[in-house]
């Protein structure tokens, strides 16, 4: 999977670059405006991180130039929050808007998504370990325990197992799972992770359920 | 001119004003004099003329004979002396009986009837008075013809036209430049108020200008310029305690981050160490990155920034939905929470569902442990009223004010200030606000109450 960074502050670009091709993919990086319009309209790409504010030419007008002959996908990185920047990013053909200061793994959903890549196939049965989710019944056991969730219980064992081995931020359990898109303030995401950790980890059974301190939770054998 | 008028004091403009109406005004009147006086000299004119001519008549009418004649004539030649501005003329079929005097004029300049004329005679304008006598014994019958040059003459018209326009002139100038100088001392206090407004700066937020001795047009003007100054002053003391606010809330977790790791790097770690290190940054840094989004949000509320993506939806469903999320905690602390109501309203419901987040989180963390939280919808005439209900302690009315108050605190100790910024409220405001309506808090016997208004019908 290959992305084109259009990006000119060095310490973003030397993380993005990193944390990306830790993921997998490989990362191609412009550092001014018109080297990253010459880039994404010559280069194949899957998705394009794309810098509002940039030197020669700024990302508005590359997406301009771009569109609508070149359709990869567009992920826009802004320090402006205004309700018309957001208009105007989405206007010129942007699919996604991201504002700084963003989270590494809100960055990582979001390509994610525009780069259908968790769609890949429509799973009903997921093992891990000795568990089984049955995504169609909506049930649950691990090994012959059955498991006695709630609906937003399933939901959150859901979202994690499909996500399994990667780090799920709360940011993204609390919209996927409650359909609630801001910072809430609140420690909803926490309890309720607690509650699921206890049904589903009772004593001495192997740990299943990680907290990754500061970034979210993962579902995986063992840490 | 319009330009001109747009530049100009006000002064000047009330004297440019005054000096056009005086124009008008004094045009109006001269021309109406002059009309007047000119028919005053030719009524007195054909008044003398008259006189003259009853006497003439009467002594030529009685002659009846050339002795008699003779006798007449040798009078008139006496009251007409070659420098006399009166003209006789005696003119009959007989030849006997003519008479001119002082100069000869030419036949057809005299009218043969009775009646006024004018005449040009040798260059002067003369007026001309002519009767008809009848015959008397061997006299035949004549034409008495008297005139007198008219008083106007060019120059004498030149220069009452002169007196006129100097008249207008100076009535005009002399109107204007008493207006500018009506409305210079009648604009004094506007002076004062402007040099009064000069002192006006930031460094003495608390100046107003004086509202006294004012006149009645001025003091309604000072006293919302006043009202404007005392808003403009809470607004920029709100704001200069919200930066020294976000700078105090930006500093804890930052002093963290510093100090954490200042301590990890000052001696070797084992990786676990540093790893431990790095997720409690990261935890400050998720921290700060909240703090500053919230922030940003209330900036932009502040800037008048509405609410977009509006949708007609049921409040009690946000509501419903809003509770589902916060389920957990609900139960954890044994809060039983109550739906009433519901409306349909134009909203974006993302951030109404943040609101309601933060006033039921609100309850919860200040309300009574264990008790019930009432969520009330109830459709009024203009607005819909969101109010969140719990039980808990009285809140003076001086502090209610301020609950919606960026990092305001009703206790001053902070406890748990990890998932509370001291925002929540404040935010609820904005979002009241971006909706087009408003915040309101109450404590009554006990019970806390707190919420928002939303507009029956959206107007944007």
């Amino acid at each position: 999977m290959k992305i084109l960074l259009v990006e000119d502050e060095i310490k973003t670009v030397d993380y993005l670059k990193r944390g990306l091709s830790e993921q997998g993919y490989s990362v191609d990086v412009a550092m001014d405006g018109l080297d990253g319009l010459h880039l994404a309209s010559t280069g194949e790409y899957d998705a394009i991180i794309l810098d509002l504010m940039l030197p020669s030419m700024d990302g508005i007008s590359i997406l301009q130039n771009l569109r609508p002959s070149n359709s990869t996908p567009v992920i826009i990185l802004t320090a402006k929050d205004a309700v018309s920047s957001r208009l105007e990013g989405f206007k010129a053909g942007a699919d996604d808007y991201l504002v700084k200061p963003f989270s590494f793994l809100e960055l990582l959903a979001r390509l994610q998504v525009i780069t259908r890549r968790s769609k890949n196939k429509e799973e009903t049965h997921i093992y891990i370990g000795d568990l089984h989710i049955d995504l169609l019944s909506r049930r649950a056991t691990r090994g012959n325990r059955k498991l006695d969730l709630t609906a937003k219980e399933f939901a959150l064992l859901e979202v994690l197992s499909r996500r399994r081995s990667q780090i799920v931020s709360k940011t993204i359990i609390s919209e996927l799972v409650w359909d609630i898109c801001f910072d809430t303030n609140t420690n909803v995401v926490e309890a309720t992770v607690k509650r699921l950790r206890a049904k589903l980890e009772l004593d001495g059974e192997p740990k299943l359920l990680h907290t990754i301190r500061g970034m979210g939770y993962m579902l995986e054998l063992s840490a | 001119m319009k330009m001109f008028l747009k530049q100009t004091s006000i002064a000047k403009r009330l004297a440019y004003t005054y000096a056009t109406a005086a124009a008008i005004v004094l045009s109006v009147i001269v021309i109406g004099l002059y009309c007047i006086e000119i028919s005053e000299i030719n009524r007195y004119q054909k008044a003398e003329l008259q006189n003259r001519i009853v006497l003439l008549e009467h002594i030529l009418s009685e002659t009846n004979n050339l002795q008699a004649w003779q006798n007449l004539k040798h009078d008139l030649q006496k009251i007409t002396p070659p420098n006399s501005n009166i003209y006789i003329r005696i003119q009959s079929q007989d030849p006997h009986y003519n008479f001119e005097a002082p100069f000869k004029v030419s036949d057809k300049l005299i009218p043969q009837s009775n009646g006024f004329a004018k005449a040009d005679i040798n260059g002067k304008e003369f007026r001309i008075l002519s009767r008809i006598i009848p015959p008397l014994g061997t006299r035949p019958q004549c034409v008495l013809s008297i005139a007198v040059e008219t008083y106007l003459n060019e120059t004498e018209d030149f220069l009452l036209d002169l007196a006129f326009i100097i008249f207008l002139v100076l009535g005009i100038i002399t109107i204007a430049f008493l207006g500018w100088k009506i409305a210079k001392s009648g604009l004094q206090p506007v002076d004062i108020l402007s040099r009064h407004a000069q002192e006006l700066s930031p460094k003495n937020l608390s100046a107003r200008l004086p509202n006294t001795h004012l006149p009645d047009e001025l003091s309604g003007f000072v006293l919302s310029f006043n009202g404007a100054l005392e808003r403009l002053e809470e607004s920029y003391n709100r704001l200069a305690t919200f930066n020294s606010d976000v700078a105090h809330e930006l500093r804890t977790p930052l002093g963290n981050l510093i100090g954490q790791t200042e301590v990890a790097l000052s001696r070797p770690r084992s990786k676990e160490e540093l790893e431990e290190v790095m997720h409690s940054n990261l935890e400050e840094l998720e921290r700060l990155r909240t703090i500053i989004n919230e922030m940003l949000f209330l900036s932009r509320a502040d800037h008048g920034e509405l609410a977009t993506n509006l949708k007609s939806a049921s409040l009690a469903q946000i509501v419903k939905e809003t509770a589902e999320f916060l389920e957990v905690i609900l139960e954890e602390s044994e809060h039983c929470l109550n739906i009433q109501g519901d409306a349909i309203a134009q909203v974006e419901v993302n951030l109404l569902k943040q609101a309601i987040t933060n006033l039921i989180t609100n309850a919860i963390q200040h309300g009574t442990k264990k008790s019930d939280i009432t969520v009330t919808i109830k459709p009024e005439e203009t607005h819909i009223k969101v109010s969140v209900i719990n039980h808990g302690h009285e809140i003076p009315e001086t502090e209610l004010n301020k609950i919606f108050t960026r990092f305001y605190r009703i206790s001053k100790e902070r406890k748990n200030s990890v998932s509370n910024h001291g925002l929540g409220l404040a935010i609820v405001k904005a979002i009241a606000n971006m909706h087009g309506g408003e915040v309101f808090a109450q404590s009554q016997d006990g019970l806390i109450t707190i919420g928002f208004t939303i507009p029956r019908h959206h107007h944007l």
